[in-house]
């Protein structure tokens, strides 16, 4: 059962009133995983921002069916957490932001899952690449929000981190959630889940 | 489903994260401290030891080595929390920007502001001000550093993508402080002279208020500046 | 019923004309002639105002002839105030209307300012020396004179300093638009202190009336030196405009039949 969670219509990010690309279509629905594909420049992350809010430079119709800032999650370009902060610190912060309330037993959950736990006490700022990528999956899961939108989740990720991130993005989705993410690189595997979207320039 | 925590514990929760980074770079955090005193032993040296000198111009060389000091780290404000993409999430959080920008300068006053207000005994003593004065030079200063964390951290807010902000801060935030200035002085010289000093407390309490209640919203609207264009 | 629509009415003709003004090829077209009025006025009041006070108007019976810089710091420290106001305000339009010219009217008033505040501050200093005997005497309108010579340059620096033309502007709004809610707190404040500490300053308005002969070639050369703030200002606007639109066909075409020679051309475009 698939329930419909935004609509977007006919929309294009605009930068001093010109169109960066031709005006999209789509309608986001649980379950699935949406892959916003298109050259450098192209306006990806632009979209994201437009499409939660962060931004009003746009033209068209965007709708969301249920509460933006209660439904969704964002994790851009910027980390979102302070380098000299621990994890546990971080994402305690982090779930406040966007009003949630976490419990030692909550955090200690969540950085078990992505295998974070023993590194809780130390500074963000020294863990590698794939380990902060993996908190920043902490992030979206301490929020248990449906939607994640996610712009370039998997630039400077191994293989393995890789693999990994996808299938928690999968999991997330078969559990009924939604993902916008935005990506130079083909998906590996497409499943039924999976959908795309090029942005093509106007 | 979902509900939201309440401000209280929220405030909380972000009052304790600025104090925890403030532990983390503690030898960066001490430094407009350090730079307070050391300007303190300027001034004996450049005007004259004379203690009769130094106690007529002690309370006003106090006040200016503070406004001063505030600028060191203010054009940081922001910076750490902007670079990182914190400020992007306060945006986007179900709580106002302007909340998010309130409490980080609470948190602010509430570590420097108290820190500094502690120190004044001390420099009194350096700058051979009486005792009778200090009381009064400490409220002020308490008051005071409330309204000077506002303003600074407009100018922050504006220059956080200028370049070479450093001294732009200065020429945004020090024309708003000099009511502070002003009124703060006139307070301490009043109590000198034995007269009623409720007129310029007043005022600072007046200025407190009303840069706690409108200066957030201009902040946010600086920080929302930024990151849209 | 009849003078609530009449309300309306005038409100919807209120709405129209500030939306034609507020595009910049309306604005542009528009005030293409009102630059040699508006110089040639401030030419000839100024011509009247300061030619009757420097050389007809009696000298002043405490100052001599010192007096007569009134008639260039008076209009200057005027305009200057004047200038401050109008920039935040065009500064709040484009901030809470999000109209584009509103930021360059803006913007255009910000050289003038300190150019004004800077010409009242000297002129300030010159009657100073005769006057106080020294060139510089804190005085609490000198003082605020001071600072608003601070709000000027830092509204202009910000704007250069700023990475990003839009996020400039803004930046330069919000910071005019908080000057302006400060600039009464710092004056006030300013008057109390000077108040605190009384010296032996004496001050131009708290003398006998001025006679006519003195004060009625002041008030001409303040509406004149208003004029050249005005010719000042079209002026910076007219070229902000230019700048900025100067892709935009109508810009282009306006060009084409104003000064190409050879008016075949202009089918062109």
């Amino acid at each position: 059962m698939s329930i419909p969670l935004l609509t977007v219509n006919q929309v294009s990010c605009l930068i001093e009133e010109t169109p960066l690309f031709k005006p999209i279509d789509f309608v986001l629905q649980s379950g699935v995983l949406l892959h916003l594909q298109g050259a450098n420049g192209i306006g990806k992350t632009s979209l994201l921002r437009v499409l939660i809010g962060l931004s009003s430079h746009y033209q068209g119709a965007i709708k969301w069916h249920t509460p933006l800032y209660l439904s969704t999650v964002y994790l851009g370009h910027l980390a979102g957490f302070h380098a000299l902060l621990s994890a546990q610190e971080n994402l305690r912060y982090f779930a406040a932001i966007h009003g949630r309330a976490l419990t030692v037993g909550d955090i200690e959950h969540i950085l078990r899952h992505v295998q974070l736990w023993q590194y809780a006490e130390d500074p963000l700022g020294q863990l590698s690449a794939g380990q902060k990528q993996r908190f920043k999956i902490a992030q979206l899961l301490s929020m248990q929000r449906t939607v994640w939108m996610m712009d370039e989740p998997f630039t400077s990720l191994d293989q393995t981190t890789c693999l990994w991130l996808e299938q928690q993005m999968k999991e997330h989705v078969q559990q009924g959630g939604a993902i916008v993410f935005t990506s130079h690189q083909a998906f590996a595997e497409a499943d039924t889940h999976y959908q795309a979207l090029t942005l093509v320039a106007a | 489903m979902t509900i939201l925590m309440t401000l209280r514990h929220l405030f909380w929760l972000a009052l304790r994260r600025e104090g925890l980074l403030v532990v983390q770079k503690s030898s960066q955090a001490l430094q407009p401290l350090l730079f307070l005193t050391l300007i303190m032993a300027l001034f004996p040296l450049a005007i004259s030891p004379d203690q009769k000198i130094l106690a007529t111009i002690a309370a006003g060389v106090i006040w200016i080595a503070v406004l001063l000091a505030s600028y060191l780290a203010s054009d940081a404000f922001f910076a750490e929390d902007w670079q990182s993409g914190v400020i992007e999430q306060w945006r986007y959080s179900p709580y106002p920007l302007a909340w998010w920008v309130q409490i980080k300068i609470v948190a602010h006053w509430m570590l420097y502001g108290v820190s500094i207000t502690l120190m004044a005994p001390l420099l009194a003593l350096l700058l051979a001000l009486p005792w009778s004065q200090v009381p009064i030079l400490m409220l002020t200063l308490f008051i005071g550093s409330g309204i000077i964390a506002y303003s600074n951290a407009l100018a922050a807010a504006l220059t956080l993508r200028a370049r070479s902000a450093a001294v732009l801060v200065l020429l945004i935030a020090l024309p708003m402080q000099i009511p502070v200035v002003i009124f703060a002085m006139a307070a301490i010289n009043l109590q000198a002279s034995g007269e009623s000093i409720l007129a310029p407390l007043a005022f600072l309490g007046g200025l407190w208020l009303f840069s706690a209640a409108l200066l957030p919203l201009a902040i946010a609207m600086a920080l929302q500046i930024m990151m849209t264009a | 019923m009849a003078t609530n629509d009449a309300n309306k009415n005038w409100r919807v003709v209120f709405k129209r004309w500030f939306h034609q003004w507020a595009s910049p090829r309306f604005f542009f077209e528009k005030t293409a002639s009102w630059l040699p009025f508006l110089s040639g006025m401030a030419i000839v009041l100024l011509g009247i105002g300061w030619g009757w006070g420097l050389f007809w108007a009696p000298p002043d019976y405490q100052q001599g002839n010192s007096f007569r810089l009134i008639y260039l710091h008076v209009p200057a420290a005027s305009v200057a105030l004047s200038i401050y106001a109008l920039m935040a305000m065009f500064s709040l339009v484009s901030l809470v209307w999000k109209i584009k010219l509103a930021d360059t009217w803006a913007q255009s008033c910000v050289m003038s300012g300190v150019l004004f505040t800077f010409i009242a501050l000297m002129t300030g200093a010159f009657w100073g020396k005769p006057t106080w005997g020294t060139w510089w005497q804190w005085d609490a309108r000198l003082t605020s004179m001071l600072v608003l010579e601070f709000l000027f340059i830092g509204v202009m620096v910000l704007r250069t300093a700023i990475e990003g033309r839009e996020a400039a502007n803004k930046a330069a709004a919000l910071l005019a638009v908080v000057g302006i809610v400060n600039l009464p707190i710092i004056k006030f404040s300013v008057n109390w202190w000077n108040t605190l500490h009384q010296g032996a300053t004496f001050k131009l308005t708290e003398k006998p009336p001025m006679p006519a002969e003195m004060w009625v070639p002041l008030l001409i050369a303040l509406l004149g030196i208003y004029f050249l703030f005005a010719a000042f200002w079209l002026l910076e606007t007219r070229l902000l405009i230019l700048q900025r639109e100067g892709k935009s066909q109508w810009l282009q075409r306006w060009m084409m039949t104003r000064y190409c020679i050879d008016n075949k051309d202009k089918d062109k475009f």
